[in-house]
């Protein structure tokens, strides 16, 4: 049954994570960071939602696991950047573009801020933008997000480093 | 020094995800886990199609009667449905409600220039005539539901549209507008207390509106001739997503999650005499979730893959009822007509295709496919003179002539 659910339901206390129904405030206090990271990741939002709901359904799916894993959010991080290889890997065999233009109804083109930055990341190739991400962002070690990525730590620094490059000189920041 | 951790941060923090995000996440899972139930019975299928075919004529044989002596509605009529035209109303995503009233059609939306409180919520108003919007009424609030429209009634005269808002000088809560549709203006803002309000319903007893906050759900009834609270009835649940009311009963749907498994819906009947809950009764077994819908006097339920009225006193269904076309069950709208009662019929496979406008006939439970694809995710509908409009995710507006040419 395509049921309607209701937008904007208040949420739940964090405290709830340890309740038999704790999935729905886990999601509620993980998923805008995780968004706003897969856009990033992504450069497209609806793509980041997309990745952001197949993560969280995948979560939902072992929850039981997953409440008690040690550390539940790195656990759906590893799973949403699972899931963004995966898809990448379909969008090469299906011989389709993947950097893209910005959408023409581009959220983020309202936010000039932010429309910069999104303009930048989507000029990096979707490996680079991963590893910036996973590194300059989420603080993880170049050998943590090999691991994320599956390649060796050697190619996330070059990746990183080569991201950080194309980033300041296309947004002209000062020390380009 | 440009600080690419600065600059990334800064720039996540402002990337918010759209709301109902989560309610988004529960459909998404429903229709996953839908497709592959459905995966696997055909797999069944295939492998036990002679005991199948033998289960299915049991079943039908069975001790409890098809239907109840109903009369066909207005079988007569020669339909021929075609799409007539698709025109642009709100935003994608940011409408949710259809409604005919006062010999117009009616469009809930937010994100709406020109719109009124929570986020610019607002009224469309639609010329049948000439398929035109007319005029864009600003709201204090708009319903909440992303698919199946619900949240807004025609009643007394009166459009009410019940959702999330803010009274002047009150904190947020769940409010019940009335607005005249003669002038489009707001003519009461009833707060109701708790956050949301989800759906209503109206019968001789009031106007019956489902709310709720964190933890907590109610019904709540206004009475239409003070636009004041009447009275509260405390659900057991958490979450209440659908209210019908006819003479004597009020039915709402509660959701509940529990075990990592949900949502599970809840049958509640409420007795408009004394409100008080005076049924439960759990949809499927273990977890299932229904549509409520009500025609000739009686409250339809869609339970598993059937459609039959509801026994209000046990919230069963009365009847076996009808079973929807293998596969083809309705998704996005189910309206009744003088004709039938007309849904999106999920396509099948994997559900990526587009619904079929489909018709059954709630007397007798024949099926009528029509070779119409419904193309723009149709969302909620109405029909008014024989055209169905179809409310879509993107914003858009389909009309769809049901009657053949002379009909």
């Amino acid at each position: 049954v395509a049921d309607e659910p209701l937008a904007g339901r208040a949420p739940r206390d964090a405290q709830a994570v340890d309740e038999p129904t704790g999935f729905e405030a886990f999601f509620r206090e993980e998923h805008a960071r995780l968004f706003g990271t897969l856009c990033l990741v992504t450069g497209d939002a609806r793509e980041a939602e997309d990745l952001m709901q197949e993560a969280f359904v995948r979560i939902w799916e072992r929850w039981e696991q997953v409440r008690t894993h040690p550390d539940p959010a790195g656990y759906l991080y590893r799973t949403a950047f699972n899931a963004h290889r995966e898809r990448l890997r379909q969008v090469r065999r299906a011989g389709r573009r993947i950097l893209r233009a910005a959408p023409a109804d581009d959220p983020f083109s309202s936010i000039d801020e932010v429309a910069d930055v999104m303009t930048a990341l989507r000029l990096l190739a979707p490996r680079q933008r991963a590893a910036i991400v996973l590194t300059d962002l989420l603080d993880m070690s170049s050998a943590e997000a090999a691991e994320f990525m599956r390649v060796k730590p050697v190619t996330v620094r070059a990746l990183a480093s080569a991201a950080r490059a194309t980033l300041r000189r296309t947004m002209g920041g000062p020390g380009v | 020094v440009f600080d690419v951790r600065d600059v990334l941060e800064r720039t996540r923090e402002r990337l918010v995800p759209p709301s109902g995000a989560f309610e988004r996440l529960v459909v998404f899972r429903t229709r996953r886990r839908r497709r592959q139930r459905v995966a696997t019975g055909l797999l069944a299928l295939t492998v036990a199609i002679g005991a199948t075919i033998l289960l299915v004529r049991a079943f039908h044989a069975g001790d409890v009667p098809l239907s109840e002596p109903t009369t066909s509605p207005t079988p007569s009529l020669a339909l021929d449905p075609r799409e007539v035209a698709t025109f642009p109303v709100g935003n994608t995503g940011e409408t949710n409600a259809i409604l005919s009233a006062d010999g117009s059609i009616w469009v809930t939306g937010y994100g709406v220039n020109g719109g009124g409180g929570v986020d610019r919520a607002a009224l469309f108003r639609i010329d049948p005539a000439t398929d035109d919007v007319t005029d864009v009424f600003p709201m204090d609030t708009a319903p909440t539901r992303e698919v199946g429209g619900g949240g807004v009634a025609f009643a007394d005269g009166s459009i009410w549209v019940t959702g999330g808002g803010k009274p002047t000088g009150d904190e947020p809560q769940a409010i019940l507008d009335r607005v005249d549709p003669s002038t489009g203006k707001i003519v009461a803002t009833i707060p109701l207390g708790g956050r949301f309000g989800a759906d209503l319903a109206i019968n001789e007893q009031g106007v019956w509106v489902g709310i709720f906050t964190d933890g907590d759900a109610e019904i709540v009834r206004v009475d239409p001739t003070t636009n004041q609270v009447a009275g509260r009835t405390e659900l057991p649940s958490s979450y209440v997503s659908h209210v019908e009311a006819i003479d004597g009963a009020v039915v709402a749907q509660e959701l509940e999650w529990s075990g990592g498994e949900g949502p599970c819906g809840y049958l509640t009947r409420v007795d408009p005499a004394t409100g008080e809950v005076a049924a439960r009764e759990a949809v499927g077994d273990p977890c299932g979730l229904t549509r409520l819908l009500t025609w000739n006097g009686r409250i339809w339920s869609t339970i598993g893959e059937r459609f039959a009225p509801l026994d209000p006193a046990t919230l069963k269904p009365a009847v076996q009822g009808f079973a929807f076309e293998a596969e083809h069950f309705p998704r996005g709208f189910l309206v009744p007509d003088d004709t039938g009662i007309w849904y999106a019929a999920y396509p099948g496979g994997d559900g990526n295709r587009p619904d079929r406008l489909t018709r059954m006939d709630p007397a007798t439970g024949e099926v009528s496919s029509y070779p119409l694809t419904l193309d723009h995710g149709p969302i909620a509908a109405t029909i008014l003179d024989g055209s169905l409009f179809a409310l879509n995710f993107d914003g858009s507006v389909t009309r769809i002539d049901l009657l053949a040419d002379g009909g």
